[in-house]
């Protein structure tokens, strides 16, 4: 599903991703971790097609990532990939129904009941016509997941999506990833939560750009995965929602 | 979904979008006042010479027996353009044998319509009439040594109060004054146009009225078009200071309104739309705001407009002051598409290479 070779992205004299070589399965549910400013975030923002890579190759599915030109990431953007923030990032001036819908809009076509289910589906069928600021930041987190996740896209993204929420929202949060995964859906999480990270597949750690051996008993050596992928290939792509 | 999210950002966010509106509002409404000020100040300006007497003399390109010009004045009278006209003859200004040392002219009545600002008293003069100028009426009072009758006064405000007026019409046939009141030799025809039409009455007179010369009272005009081109500079300084002003606030709120929604920014482009569709979309918004804004201004403009000019220029039935300029709101318009269209262009220039990465990170 993806894979990334000798990957570098330096901002300046600094290296924020130092020649990563790494593989994720599809349907496959992978923590990144590390401490701050080694890199988790870039390589997200890479992954998702918000950021190049000073050099290496990134290839999600069939598409050459580094490759594209900046009209294709976006569309890349739009079919293959679902985003969610520490921050929510919800649209403030929409409700939380018209912020999925805007996620809609973007991939093709607003479809209103479906864009309804998703937010009940969440939990928060109540609150369809609720502006961001009148929510929990829980519940915007929940806004944003269904939002990430309206156009069924191949591969969910999230960045710290519990690093502003409490214990119980947090606990709300990890299930959803859990049943997108569950669902098949391939999931990369940067996390610091260890008790988090402890909840995926795999555990990718980074240390100033660079990947260090994991920790634990759920360590995978890359060779095998690799291998994996290529068995992968074989098989039909996981399409989104159909534009 | 465009629509909606316009809609969601002018009612929503309208604080944000508030300053721009209220510039663009300040720059359509200050122009659309002046413009519209200034359209009827040379209407009004217009108005008032046209008021005032006439505005174009046809003299006989050669000197000849004196004669009125009666047919020549009908013929006049139908060109397009042409309010009013009326044919002159100078009378021997040294009438000896008349009670007082007056000039005379003999003119057609319709120069009461030429000159609309002249008072006639009493009736107009027949045969073996006259009208005394107002300067030196007295009541009853009897003219030369076989009388005129005097059947009015007619006050001109002018040199021509001092002036006996005759019938022109009945003069050929009127018991001449004395032999010296030979005339002069000397015919005019004063003619009163339409506003703005003096020039195409005096090109039309010479292909109508054979032998005649055409000259539009150029004194009065220049003078005109001198003050209305001070005028129209002074408001057009003003103007160009009142955009140059707008332009300058909408777009450092134009740049704010991109800083403070960066984050929104980068969450559209994260969501897949395209450098483009973002600048579009935001444009697109931006000018939302500033249609109604445009509007408004220039709806406020025009009336004050109409205001001003009443105001200062007298009233609108008095000055023929138009109710509605098309002026105000095409410069409104024009000062909308400029302030927004320039400052759009600089904000998304600067914002130009929108980079997600950077825009979403530490909000």
């Amino acid at each position: 599903m993806i894979e990334t070779r000798d990957l570098i992205r330096r901002f300046g004299s600094v290296s924020a991703l130092d020649g990563v070589t790494l593989s994720v399965r599809r349907g496959e549910w992978v923590a990144v971790t590390g401490p701050s400013g080694s890199g988790k975030t870039t390589l997200l923002n890479i992954l998702a097609g918000l950021d190049r890579p000073t050099s290496g190759r990134v290839r999600v599915g069939d598409t050459e990532v580094s490759a594209l030109t900046p009209r294709q990431l976006a569309r890349y953007r739009q079919r293959s990939v679902g985003l969610v923030f520490q921050h929510f990032h919800l649209m403030p001036h929409l409700t939380a129904l018209e912020n999925v819908m805007l996620a809609q809009h973007v991939h093709s076509l607003v479809d209103r009941p479906q864009a309804k289910a998703a937010l009940v589906r969440v939990g928060l069928g109540p609150r369809l016509s609720h502006l961001p600021r009148e929510l929990s930041g829980g519940e915007q987190q929940r806004v944003a997941i269904a939002r990430a996740m309206i156009n069924q896209p191949p591969l969910l993204l999230a960045d710290e999506p519990t690093g502003n929420l409490d214990a119980e929202s947090e606990r709300l949060v990890i299930d959803l990833l859990a049943e997108h995964h569950h669902q098949g859906g391939t999931v990369v999480l940067v996390t610091h939560a260890a008790a988090l990270a402890a909840q995926t597949d795999r555990e990718i750690r980074l240390d100033h750009g660079r990947l260090v051996e994991p920790l634990g008993p759920r360590a995978l050596h890359q060779g095998q995965e690799v291998e994996q992928e290529k068995e992968d290939e074989e098989e039909p792509m996981a399409v989104g929602r159909p534009a | 979904m465009t629509g909606r999210w316009i809609w969601a950002s002018l009612t929503r966010r309208s604080r944000q979008l508030a300053l721009i509106a209220a510039a663009v509002a300040l720059a359509a409404g200050t122009v659309a006042t002046l413009a519209g000020f200034a359209q009827r100040s040379e209407e009004g300006l217009d108005d008032d010479l046209t008021a005032f007497g006439p505005n174009l003399v046809i003299r006989p390109q050669v000197a000849g027996p004196a004669t009125l010009p009666a047919e020549e004045a009908a013929r006049v009278r139908k060109i397009p353009g042409v309010l009013s006209a009326a044919g002159w003859i100078d009378l021997d200004p040294t009438v000896a044998d008349l009670a007082f040392d007056l000039p005379a002219v003999a003119v057609e009545r319709s120069v009461l319509d030429v000159h609309p600002s002249w008072k006639l008293t009493g009736v107009w003069p027949g045969a073996g009439q006259a009208l005394l100028g107002a300067g030196v009426a007295e009541p009853g009072a009897v003219v030369g040594e076989e009388a005129l009758e005097i059947t009015g006064t007619l006050d001109t405000g002018g040199e021509l109060d001092r002036t006996l007026f005759l019938d022109a019409t009945t003069l050929p046939v009127s018991k001449p004054l004395t032999a010296s009141t030979a005339v002069t030799g000397f015919h005019r025809i004063e003619v009163r146009t339409e506003r703005g039409r003096l020039d195409e009455v005096a090109a039309a007179v010479s292909a109508r009225v054979a032998g005649a010369e055409a000259q539009p009272l150029r004194r009065v005009s220049l003078a005109e078009a001198g003050l209305i081109r001070r005028l129209t500079l002074l408001l057009a300084g003003v103007s160009a200071v009142a955009v140059a002003l707008a332009l300058i606030s909408v777009i450092a709120a134009t740049t704010a309104l991109m800083e403070v929604r960066r984050t929104e920014l980068g969450l559209l482009l994260a969501l897949g739309y395209t450098e483009r569709q973002v600048a579009g979309l935001f444009a697109v918004e931006v000018i939302a705001a500033a249609l109604a804004a445009a509007l408004a201004g220039a709806v406020a403009g025009e009336l004050l407009a109409r205001g001003m000019a009443i105001r200062l220029l007298g009233s609108a039935q008095e000055t023929g002051t138009s109710a509605f300029t098309w002026s105000g709101p095409l410069a409104a318009a024009l000062a909308a598409l400029l302030v927004v269209g320039g400052s759009l262009f600089l904000a998304i220039r600067r914002g130009g290479n929108l980079d997600p990465a950077r825009l979403l990170k530490g909000a």
